[in-house]
């Protein structure tokens, strides 16, 4: 497979990977913001620290607010991680593997291009946001559900894998590191405790599969350990990282990167949940997993030959 | 919609008869006769939402092009209209005809000019002529190509005059594009209007990629699987659908010149596991920017050496280098003379009377009565660097005129052919108006030459218009070629056979 095709393929998975992302995190807490009053003002800056984006946020607006971090995260062409960017760069990435995806996935994504990166501007103002926000998740379902039963299994669906299972570990790491910040005694009402951790699950798809999961309360403890630790659930750290090294697998060259692969694996699986939430940990396995995607690039796409 | 459809003094495809048409009173050509009363039988919202359906598949699909010199280098799609052109099987084997001999007498030209170079010893044609041509590449001459074949990809541009006759407004040697619209059109037609087509006979259309693939796979002689590419600019390309679309539906990789590079005098490309050989490169890249050691030194889009493993015949490209030198507007002229000259008959198909710049008495000519002709630049294709004398203004003129006179090998001039007219409909109106058209057959040259029935009819949209560059604001239809009635009957008859077999 051309080392340009593979790196595209892998690059679509991720944008469209982080589009869903971006636009879960945005509703679920867009819309938990409105109860709660003045307790949840805080919650906006956290999400420029999710995105990574604080900096190149503050180039371009004042004030995080409930007007500034929406618009932030979901229409600003500044922001290379908002979701209008990402999928425009999806679009992109795809136009140039028109002959290697079905054409089914591409006009998935070439719709979504033409009906959700235009005329954006009215979208806040008409209160819809949540509407938009399900669509950018429909098209990342439909996308990836076309691939699952249109794409050759072959090298290129591996690196399809790779770049949404890549892209989905970093981001629950990143949406994890922000939460476990303030772990301990907290003088909040536990409403209000309640009410974040919920918003924490919801982000991240998991707050139905954890309640069928646990029957307690919404434990910080429970939660860390179900979205880090629960292979059953597609979107846990460690689903993730298996999945990567299933992936490999069936790819030729890939020793040294599967090494890596089990290695940070068996440091989950072995490790107690109290000591993966430390800051340390969560840095450390969000470095791990981002490390992955660079010995992706370096063993396939840029290779001397 | 057909209403008060007026042929207004052209030769119009559909009506015979070139007079004003009162209700209902001109006779629709007898091939046309059906389709006209199924349109007529369906009622006009019912038409405007199927139009309005196909337009969003087109943009749906992607099924764009990049305008040039666009401040937002937008992507469009190619207007599609949903009334097909149609032409008789007889006039199809007219065209046929005419055009197979017209590129077995190019390629004998080709061959020729890269080698003995008979034909300007013998003055048919003037030697400085084609010498001078940018496109001459020096470069391959005595280069030996396998099948002896320059244009494996031929797309020439035919018009019918105000008498109905088909003439040869130009060949397309390099990289002829369009034929993706020949297949999407035909997909798009047989969704929107399936009723249509019922007892029609249209000859089928989708063969093409196949046919391509086989001309292509036959470049690597001696080679039982050869690794055959498509070589693209890259996305941005006005064509890129196109190269995308026919790698697709020919199983082949897609490559950009970054992906390819030249080592142990084979191409390779780059892949996951290491390199690749490539033994048949489909390039929709000009030569200039094919290889910057051999031609220019600032092309990125290029594999640098790869000209030099062509020479050694350890790679195949289609079309040849060097084929541009007979598709020069100002060599155009002389593409009957090759006819007699090569193959010793009688031209089939005419070409359009042409002045060339570059001789004295015919830049007079040009100079004198600019405002009658149609200017084109010798090089360009796509409608760019042309100007239509009639439709522009005296600044206009005096401008182009500066720059023929500075440099007048590079123009040619043609009187302005009132090209034939189709019905086309129209949203804004609602209603079927007459507009200019070409057609852009495809002939493929490999063992044998093949040409798809049909090809792709412009459409130029702009109302007056006659320039039906995509680029320019033109549009397409679907072009249907129609099955002989006496083969049809055969064909129906051994169907009615094998069905009595298996019962």
């Amino acid at each position: 497979m051309l080392s340009r095709v593979a790196e595209n393929l892998f690059w679509i998975a991720r944008y469209i990977e982080r589009a869903e992302s971006a636009s879960r995190l945005l509703d679920v807490n867009y819309y938990a913001t409105l109860e709660g009053g003045n307790l949840v003002q805080e919650q906006w800056s956290p999400l420029l620290t999710i995105t990574g984006s604080q900096e190149e946020f503050r180039q371009h607006h004042t004030k995080a607010d409930s007007k500034s971090v929406p618009f932030w995260l979901a229409f600003d062409l500044y922001n290379p991680s908002s979701i209008r960017s990402t999928l425009t760069q999806a679009r992109e990435n795809a136009r140039s593997l028109r002959d290697r995806i079905s054409s089914e996935m591409w006009e998935c994504i070439n719709k979504a291009y033409h009906e959700l990166c235009f005329d954006t501007d009215a979208i806040m103002a008409n209160d819809a946001l949540h509407e938009y926000c399900n669509r950018v998740r429909d098209t990342s379902h439909l996308f990836f559900g076309i691939a699952l039963s249109t794409l050759l299994r072959d090298e290129g669906w591996q690196f399809l894998r790779l770049g949404q299972l890549i892209e989905r570990a970093d981001n629950l790491l990143r949406i994890l590191q922000v939460r476990y910040q303030k772990t301990g005694t907290s003088v909040v009402a536990e409403a209000l405790e309640n009410h974040r951790w919920m918003a924490l699950l919801k982000t991240v798809s998991a707050y139905e599969a954890y309640r069928k999961r646990y029957h307690t309360r919404l434990e910080p403890q429970n939660i860390a350990e179900f979205l880090l630790l629960d292979s059953t659930f597609p979107r846990s750290v460690i689903y993730a990282v298996e999945g990567v090294r299933d992936s490999l697998k069936k790819l030729p060259n890939a020793q040294k990167i599967q090494r890596e692969t089990n290695w940070l694996l068996a440091r989950i699986e072995h490790a107690e949940v109290a000591d993966l939430t430390t800051k340390d940990a969560l840095e450390k396995m969000l470095a791990d997993v981002n490390s992955l995607g660079g010995m992706v690039q370096s063993t396939y796409f840029h290779l001397n030959v | 919609m057909f209403g008060d459809y007026n042929p207004n003094g052209f030769f119009d495809e559909m009506f015979d008869g070139t007079e004003p048409r009162a209700q209902g009173s001109a006779e629709p050509r007898a091939h046309y006769a059906s389709i006209l009363e199924r349109m007529n039988s369906i009622p006009k919202p019912e038409f405007e939402r199927r139009r309005a359906a196909s337009d969003l598949t087109f943009r749906n699909q992607g099924i764009t092009f990049t305008v040039y010199g666009d401040a937002q280098g937008t992507e469009r799609t190619f207007p599609f209209d949903p009334v097909p052109r149609i032409i008789p099987a007889a006039e199809w084997a007219h065209l046929e005809r005419g055009l197979t001999q017209r590129v077995l007498a190019l390629n004998a030209f080709l061959r020729d000019i890269y080698t003995n170079q008979a034909i300007l010893a013998d003055h048919v044609i003037p030697k400085e002529l084609v010498l001078s041509c940018s496109n001459f590449r020096r470069e391959v001459f005595n280069h030996k190509l396998p099948l002896g074949v320059f244009t494996h990809i031929v797309g020439s541009d035919l018009v019918r005059n105000e008498r109905g006759e088909y003439l040869v407004l130009e060949d397309n040697l390099r990289t002829p594009s369009g034929v993706s619209y020949v297949l999407a059109n035909r997909t798009a037609l047989t969704r929107t209007l399936p009723g249509l087509f019922e007892g029609m006979n249209v000859r089928p259309v989708q063969h093409y990629t196949t046919v391509l693939l086989e001309v292509l796979r036959s470049l690597a002689i001696g080679k039982e699987n050869p690794t055959v590419v498509v070589l693209t600019p890259g996305m941005y390309n006005s064509a890129y659908f196109e190269h995308a679309f026919l790698a697709q539906q020919m199983g082949v990789e897609l490559v950009e010149g970054r992906d390819l590079f030249v080592s142990d005098g084979r191409v390779w490309m780059r892949t996951t596991t290491g390199k690749a050989q490539v033994d048949v490169i489909y390039r929709r890249l000009d030569d200039d920017f094919l290889d910057p050691v051999a031609f220019r030194k600032d092309s990125a889009l290029g594999v640098p050496g790869l000209l030099e493993v062509y020479k050694n015949g350890k790679v195949a490209l289609a079309n040849a280098v060097g084929a541009g030198v007979a598709d020069d507007k100002a060599v155009y002229a002389y593409v009957p003379k090759m006819i007699e000259y090569y193959l010793g008959e009688k031209p089939i198909l005419g070409n359009v009377p042409t002045l060339l710049g570059w001789d004295k008495a015919d830049l007079e000519t040009m100079l004198s009565k600019p405002a009658e002709l149609v200017f084109k630049a010798v090089g360009e294709a796509g409608g760019y660097g042309m100007l239509v004398g009639p439709a522009s203004t005296s600044e206009e003129i005096k401008a182009y005129m500066e720059q023929v006179k500075a440099n007048p090998r590079n123009y040619i001039a043609q009187p302005v052919i009132p090209l034939s007219r189709h019905p086309t409909y129209y949203p804004d109106s609602g209603k079927m108006e007459p507009c200019h058209i070409d057609l852009r057959p495809y002939i493929l040259c490999g063992e044998k030459v093949t040409i798809i029935p049909g090809g792709l009819t412009r459409v130029a949209l702009k109302r007056g218009s006659l320039v039906v560059n995509s680029s320019q604001g033109g549009g397409s239809k679907d072009t249907w070629v129609l099955e002989e009635a006496g083969s049809q009957t055969q064909m129906q008859q051994s169907q009615q056979q094998t069905q009595q077999r298996r019962r």
